[in-house]
């Protein structure tokens, strides 16, 4: 790992986190911890039906129990526009959040809510839950994502027509649109290839699988003012589309962050949170909601599992000159897979000058998909490396080399049009390369593989205010919840820029009334965005302390500069002044002005598009077609890391959810529509004997738009893992499985059949 | 005059599959009047659900931004992430 | 349905509860006696967050009833810490950034600290077994088997 340059005090250095000891002391208050007088549980009444009409909806044996304080179905809701609102990875859609939020007239998946109570007690909600009574007309249902795009599919959606084709179809389908990106001419590029390679492969839906469930307590006061309390990885997210869904002025909604255990882009919507705030408004009285494990895996997430055609050309010296690959994601019910960025991403590693690229979103009956870390990329990287590798292996070169010669660089012109500024493929490819691990030698039955990946980070809508208190120490807040020691790095550059103890700063979430508009927790934008707040923040801060400075010296604010966590004069022509500390300045605050403080609103622009390179070597049991995966190494350029750890965490955080992505999780559906795998049992995550340690290398090609330099970590490190790993088995076994999840009896039955 | 280089159907769909169209325009602003005039919807859909990159930069929410006949301008969905 | 008045003792402390005989130690321990930091995943046992000590045996809570705990020892990590003092793994989690979310971090913290108690130089293997019930999402796992470790070396030196 890359030493941090000398010239930073915090940036760079392994502080202890602020919420730290409240994390490994249990006094942490996530989404389910809150208790208020009076409060009641709410629980929901789910579809066990893929794709039905509702015909009635009977309540009235569950509000006749004692303890039951509100029955709330569709009916309570208000009728929602059809506007489009920004989510977690794309607009969507009020009406379509809306409908699954409670359902209205259908149901279009298994779990869907159609009703929800609220009792004095978990136990009699649950009652509740089991009387009421529900009328359905079962449809014909379709869950695969090429058996939907059929012409004789049952169709979800009466009134959707595919958009971005011309003439506009006439007849409803399940495609819901379908995207295309070109880059000079395929035709040309495949004409001059000696080497062409086309491979189908398909991925399944993953789900993010966040430990924390879904929580929720709302409290509606008579008086119209809601107070929500919740794990999400968006306070103002819940607040924009409660508002939208209920139609409530957003003034009167206050929604606090809760400590969030997880999200991983999976807490980028609401599905708890309007019902508890109508169930409270009905009761009279507060009320909790929280999902079980089975209905986190039946009613939110996943990511979109994916059919693809990758098909790649090279010259025999190893040159890429074109590429081309067509994409069918599944969206869920409603509109909305990841299929534009899915597109982007796809060979956005590398310089080539013909690509095209389609890709179709299409519904089905399954729970809509939410955003899971690079949304989209994963899925078309995955295909896209598999082929790099085969490529690499026909054209006799090794497999870091064809990445290093086609790798994109400055200048390199995307398949999705953007010409790259300062980016790290090269570095990673050639750290991958110099690593120890790539040339140490294997045993029998093992292999190794190696894939890369691209994710562009994004900026967005970030605040910060900074407070200087009467004894010099500082107060921070900003409202970008903090998922994984984000409070760190914002703390960290708040005491880099103010040249102050970081552990005299104290940063704070703060809650929707407390702080301006922010963006989601989510495409890795908050160290970049909510950072480059935090450092504005600070700036406006520390042009107030030269101010009070000037004042004090009797000096032009011009004649005072700040250096090292003091108030200094210019040069001697000012005069002749000793240094004032934060601390001095703040004692003098009210003789000066007032209290000292900065902040900053600001629309984040500029994110660093960020690479990565991993490494990963497996041994494959021929007779149990178990995979272990022996040693791996992730590479990728960071920009900057604040807090090193934290973000080596994120490298070994993604890796291991790329790993059980390629090697064990998938939905499995029975022939009614009906998830069977709906627990961490049988939706198998990687636990601790699965993996061994995950080495990082980190790489500091500095982002030139961000302070610091940095570019955003937590998307890239899930991308390269999928094909890292079915190249490392193709490898251990001589057979390219194109199909994932590559478990036991996946490799057990593609084994036999190679005999 | 300014080149904006649409990349994705939901875009080109307005344009007829014209993938690379001229307005006169100074900013973003205008550029999208100027393109919603040409291509009716098409404003609109890039306000809505589109993201414009200029030289390399990605905006999610352009507006003010200055356009000139040398800026390197792509209209693209909007991205978000995990 | 009559409630149970159960007597216990958690981390130390004597302790009283009224419960229903079918609620689980981990409802009894949340909403009844208030201690939040044992925390809800599964509620099937596969996770491994509410990880409790009961009568010094490793325990989901989720799989135990709340009447179990009559006239038991009750350990969570409410009680891990003396005083203001961390214990020894507490502080490595910290130093060692082997927590992101932090929300297993009160099941993973229980389990190593068991573990410990009963294996002062466990190898990486030992550990990862150990560990195997402790579901973490966020950090791979690798931060965490090193700071359980490191903390065995320490504890050992010490």
């Amino acid at each position: 790992m890359n030493e941090q340059p000398k010239k930073f005090k915090w940036v760079g250095t392994r502080t202890i986190r602020p919420d730290g000891v409240d994390k490994v002391t249990g006094r942490a208050m996530y989404g389910a911890d809150l208790t208020l007088p009076g409060m009641l549980q709410g629980k929901v009444v789910r579809s066990p039906h893929a794709h039905a009409k509702i015909k009635s909806i009977d309540t009235s044996k569950a509000e006749a129990l004692d303890g039951v304080k509100a029955v709330i179905t569709a009916d309570d809701m208000p009728q929602a526009d059809p506007t489009p609102v920004a989510a977690g990875e794309a607009m969507i859609n009020l009406r379509d959040l809306s409908d699954n939020v409670i359902a209205r007239h259908k149901v279009l998946y298994e779990g869907q809510t159609v009703a929800a109570v609220a009792a004095t007690t978990s136990d009699i909600a649950d009652r509740a839950v089991a009387l009421i009574e529900v009328e359905y007309e079962v449809l014909p249902h379709v869950i695969d994502v090429l058996a939907a795009m059929k012409d004789d599919a049952p169709v979800l959606h009466d009134d959707m027509f595919t958009g971005g084709v011309k003439p506009k179809p006439e007849v409803a389908s399940n495609v819901a649109n379908r995207v295309e990106f070109t880059l000079g001419d395929i035709e040309a590029g495949f004409a001059a290839a000696d080497v062409v390679i086309e491979q189908d492969f398909t991925t399944e839906p993953v789900h993010q699988g966040y430990i924390e469930p879904h929580a929720v307590v709302a409290d509606a006061n008579p008086d119209g003012k809601v107070d929500i309390w919740c794990s999400s990885q968006g306070h103002f997210m819940v607040r924009t589309f409660v508002a939208g869904l209920l139609k409530i002025d957003m003034s009167k909604i206050k929604v606090t962050a809760a400590e969030i255990g997880g999200g991983f882009g999976g807490k980028t919507t609401v599905y708890l949170e309007p019902l508890a705030v109508l169930l409270s408004s009905k009761s009279g009285r507060p009320v909790r909601m929280v999902m079980s494990r089975e209905e986190v895996f039946r009613a939110s997430g996943p990511t979109s599992g994916a059919a693809m055609t990758i098909k790649m050309g090279a010259t025999k010296d190893g040159k890429i000159v074109a590429c081309d690959a067509t994409l069918y994601m599944q969206a869920g019910a409603w509109p909305g897979s990841p299929v534009g960025p899915a597109a982007m991403t796809a060979f956005a590693p590398y310089d080539v000058d013909n690509v095209k690229v389609v890709g179709f979103d299409v519904v089905s009956n399954r729970q809509k998909v939410v955003a899971y870390r690079a949304p989209g990329a994963p899925i078309s990287e995955y295909g896209v490396e598999c082929v790099v590798d085969e490529l690499a292996s026909e054209l006799g070169i090794d497999p870091l080399e064809l990445r290093a010669k086609n790798a994109a660089k400055e200048g390199t012109q995307a398949a999705y049009g953007v010409k790259f500024g300062a980016i790290g493929m090269v570095e990673t490819v050639a750290a991958a390369q110099a690593t120890e691990h790539y040339k140490t030698p294997l045993g029998p039955n093992q292999g190794r593989g190696v894939a890369s990946g691209f994710w562009f980070n994004i900026g967005g809508e970030s605040c910060a205010g900074i407070r200087i208190n009467e004894d010099g120490s500082v107060s921070l807040t900003e409202g970008s919840p903090d998922i994984g020691g984000s409070r760190a790095s914002m703390a960290m550059m708040a005491a880099e820029t103010l040249g102050v103890d970081y552990y005299k700063v104290k940063p704070s979430v703060v809650d929707t009334d407390a702080t301006g508009y922010h963006f989601v927790t989510g495409g890795s934008r908050v160290t970049f965005a909510t950072g480059m707040a935090v450092v504005k923040a600070t700036n406006a801060a520390i042009d107030e302390l030269r101010a009070r400075a000037a004042k004090i010296w009797d000096v032009d604010v011009e004649g005072v500069v700040w250096e090292d966590g003091h108030a200094k004069p210019a040069s001697s022509n000012v005069g002749d002044f000793d240094p004032m500390s934060v601390a001095d300045l703040a004692a003098m605050a009210n003789k000066t002005g007032g209290p000292i403080s900065g902040h900053a609103d600001i629309n984040a622009k500029g994110a660093g598009p960020a690479f990565g390179t991993h490494i990963c070597d497996v041994e494959v049991d021929p007779d149990t077609g178990h995979v272990t995966v022996l040693r791996y190494t992730a590479v990728q350029d960071v920009g900057r890391a604040i807090h090193p750890s934290y973000v080596e965490g994120q490298l070994q955080g993604g890796a291991a959810q790329g790993i059980g992505w390629a090697l064990n999780e998938e939905y499995i559906y029975d022939e009614n529509g009906k998830l069977e795998n709906a627990g961490f049992l049988d939706y198998r995550v990687p636990v601790a004997s699965d993996l061994p340690m995950i080495d990082t290398i980190l790489i500091e090609i500095p982002n030139p738009t961000h302070p610091f330099g940095v570019r955003g970590v937590g998307e890239v490190p899930i991308i390269p893992p999928l094909a890292a790993v079915a190249n490392a088995v193709a490898a251990a076994t001589g057979v390219r499985f194109h199909a994932l999840p590559m478990s036991p009896p996946a490799i057990v039955a593609k084994m036999a059949e190679k005999g | 005059m300014v080149k904006v280089v649409l990349t994705s159907g939901t875009a080109t769909q307005y344009t007829d599959g014209e993938t690379e169209v001229t307005v006169a325009a100074k900013n973003v602003r205008q550029m999208v009047t100027a393109l919603e005039a040409k291509y009716p919807g098409l404003g609109t859909e890039i306000n809505q659900s589109m993201s414009v990159a200029i030289d390399g930069t990605i905006l999610p929410d352009p507006f003010l931004e200055e356009v000139t006949e040398e800026s390197e301008i792509f209209v693209l969905p909007k991205i978000g992430g995990g | 349905m009559a409630k149970h008045h159960i007597t216990t003792t958690i981390n130390g402390e004597e302790a009283e509860y009224l419960c229903e005989p079918q609620e689980t130690l981990l409802d009894v321990l949340r909403d009844e006696v208030g201690l939040t930091g044992t925390k809800e995943g599964c509620s099937s046992g596969d996770c491994g967050a509410c990880s409790v000590m009961l009568d010094g045996r490793l325990v989901c809570s989720c799989l135990v009833l709340g009447v179990e705990a009559q006239g038991k020892t009750v350990e969570t990590i409410e009680g891990m810490a003396d005083g203001e003092v961390l214990h020894p793994l507490q502080q490595k989690f910290l130093e060692e950034a082997a927590l992101q979310c932090g929300y297993c971090t009160p099941g993973v913290l229980i389990a190593a600290k068991a573990l410990l108690d009963i294996n002062n130089d466990p190898t990486e293997t030992e550990v990862r077994y150990w560990l195997a019930g402790n579901l973490c999402r966020c950090t791979g796992y690798d931060k965490i088997i090193r700071a359980v470790m490191d903390t065995a070396a320490d504890m050992r030196g010490a």
